[in-house]
């Protein structure tokens, strides 16, 4: 274990299938980080980390540092062999170089929200990790609790102005009726009370299913890379091979 | 105008068994509505009226809370990526004519027949269009299940897709390349159906899939925006006539905006043939529901005869069997949710699987 700890931090590879994982801005997303393991330690393939990041100096640095100490822990907790290289500028280049320099790369595995529709067209097979991140990518337990907060806060302020919305209506049944019932313009009453109400009310429900943790399974994006990564293939299996006959009956004397 | 609506404003008063009643009946009808586009309103009407809400003010309490429900149900689709707007307004230009059509033939039965005639109609059409769709939609959902779950369009889309008629019209959500003519038939349906058992979605979501050839997913979600340019236009018409209960709406309405949002989360977690099968299982059992109601009507017209005692029972069933098919579809689509939530793979923590 000793030992692979302190192969980690250096670049050694080894001749082994690999899994490459990749950082966009430099930052690994937990789920990206679970995903990698789970399949290397399936695999038996090793891992590598590769951080793509435009400038390594601010605030990103201190988070994708973080994240990239976390992947190599958690590897050499799994008994993973785990090497690290860092890369800048475009995303796409960056790992197709990484590809050929290192040999063996079997996977590679992105987060879904990685902004780059062109890493779609490397030469390897991609695995698109979906993330509940938000756009950021900024997946801190911090950012994830307050944003939490911020649901369960917006659902109970949605939901008390709701909920005085709908007292004010009983209370005042009697003179709403009469105005609703007077028929001709006054038709906009109860049209515009409805929308008002739907607004606060439609808000109200949305974050409260969110605070609830029910919120839409976002397969989509996940089918699309498996539908760009199938049709690679099938390009790739089209493609013209060399084709050499060989006469059995040929002597070579 | 004014005269129906001093004669008929007997705003009901309202208890707690009431608000939880239509609260929990919004709840599920919004639920089945934001799932397969459509739905629900079929037991609000009859639902009020079960607790004495004259059947004017029900029909246009119910309309006024449909429109902003589909609003709020086809708002959240359409994040999703499942909302074809363009087809939406197109299929609700030819429903509103059809809406005008359907509302002019109930005045004429009414005229010659009476309430019981009227009565009869709305019920035989129930029962001859939901059977007939219901089946078609339950078979074809039965043969995706078998052949492993991907929908294909069908042979009558095809077809009329490769029809080149112009204005032809390429409708980009919804995938679909066909032409405006097709579209004008589907519409004035749900426009006509709306009109006579006030669910146009049990034509026009399987009229989208069959007809125009769009994958369940999108027709039931484009079902909403129809539901809503009806529903708003119909609205306003029955509040200038001064028929609506506005505390009616916003129970029902409290209930189905949570129903339609969860409905419309729903979607994302199921395979996109359970749609037809939750559609296809509520129209067969409301079909049912509609067929205990005819002997009365029949009995009303002299047709044929059965005991008062007879008739009770038999409403009471009708009554309780559409509420049934409405808790069915419900139950359906949250263990649909609950067993697609289960299996989605979600990496556990390594710290514990270590």
């Amino acid at each position: 274990m000793s030992n692979l700890s302190g192969t980690n931090h250096k670049n050694g590879l080894r001749n082994s299938r690999k899994i490459l994982v990749v950082g966009d801005k430099g930052f690994f997303a937990e789920s990206v980080i679970n995903h990698s393991i789970h399949l290397a330690e399936r695999l038996g393939y090793d891992l590598v980390a590769l951080s793509v990041d435009v400038q390594c100096e601010g605030r990103a640095f201190g988070n994708s540092a973080a994240s990239t100490r976390r992947l190599l822990e958690m590897a050499d907790r799994h008994g993973i062999y785990c090497s690290q290289m860092v890369r800048s500028g475009d995303i796409e280049f960056a790992v197709e170089d990484t590809i050929h320099e290192i040999k063996r790369v079997e996977i590679v595995v992105i987060e879904s929200e990685t902004n780059s529709e062109s890493i779609r067209n490397i030469s390897v097979p991609i695995v698109s990790v979906l993330s509940d991140t938000n756009k950021k990518g900024d997946t801190s337990m911090v950012a994830s609790k307050s944003s939490k907060a911020v649901v369960i806060g917006k659902t109970a302020g949605y939901g008390v102005v709701s909920a005085a919305f709908c007292a004010a209506a009983f209370t005042h049944a009697d003179t709403i009726a009469q105005i609703c019932s007077r028929g001709g313009w006054y038709a906009a009453v109860p049209i515009t009370t409805v929308l008002v109400f739907s607004f606060v009310h439609g808000a109200f429900a949305h974050n409260l299913w969110s605070a609830l943790g029910i919120e839409a399974f976002k397969r989509d994006q996940v089918r699309q890379t498996e539908h760009k990564v199938i049709e690679k293939r099938k390009l790739q299996r089209k493609r013209p091979r060399a084709y050499a006959p060989v006469n059995p009956f040929h002597r070579i004397d | 105008m004014h005269d129906i609506a001093n004669e008929a404003v007997k705003f009901i008063d309202l208890n707690v068994t009431y608000v939880i009643f239509l609260f929990v009946l919004g709840f599920i009808g919004g639920l089945v509505s934001g799932f397969i586009g459509s739905g629900g309103a079929f037991v609000l009407t009859p639902g009020m009226m079960s607790l004495g809400v004259p059947g004017t003010i029900a029909v246009a309490s119910n309309m006024c809370h449909k429109f902003p429900k589909a609003l709020v149900g086809a708002y959240k689709r359409f994040k999703y990526g499942q909302v074809d707007i363009k087809l939406g307004l197109i299929l609700a230009a030819s429903a509103g004519l059809g809406v005008q059509i359907g509302i002019k033939i109930q005045r004429f039965i009414l005229e010659k027949w009476g309430q019981a005639g009227s009565d009869l109609y709305v019920s035989v059409s129930f029962v001859i269009v939901l059977i007939v769709v219901g089946a078609y939609i339950l078979l074809d959902a039965m043969k995706i299940s078998k052949s492993g779950g991907s929908e294909r369009v069908s042979l009558i889309a095809r077809k009329l897709q490769s029809i080149n008629l112009p204005p032809m019209i390429t409708f980009k959500t919804a995938n679909v390349r066909i032409s405006f003519w097709f579209t004008v038939p589907v519409g004035f349906a749900t426009g006509m159906l709306a009109a006579t058992i006030a669910v146009g979605g049990f034509i026009g979501v399987p009229g989208m899939i069959y007809m125009l050839g769009v994958s369940g997913l999108v027709s039931s979600a484009t079902e909403l925006v129809i539901a809503f340019v009806m529903g708003l236009g119909g609205s306003i018409n029955w509040a200038m006539h001064g028929m609506v209960d506005i505390r009616l709406v916003l129970i029902i309405l409290a209930g189905s905006l949570l129903g339609v949002q969860l409905g419309a989360i729903g979607t994302t977690y199921v395979k996109e043939y359970m749609i037809k099968v939750v559609m296809a299982t509520i129209m067969l059992i409301v079909a049912v529901s509609r067929g205990l109601a005819i002997p009365r009507y029949l009995n009303q017209l002299g047709v044929m005869s059965i005991g008062q005692n007879s008739v009770k029972m038999l409403d009471a069933v009708s009554f309780v069997s559409m509420c049934l098919a409405l808790l069915i579809g419900a139950i359906i689509i949250l263990a649909a949710m609950y067993r697609a939530k289960k299996s989605a793979y979600t990496p556990k923590a390594l710290a514990e699987a270590r």
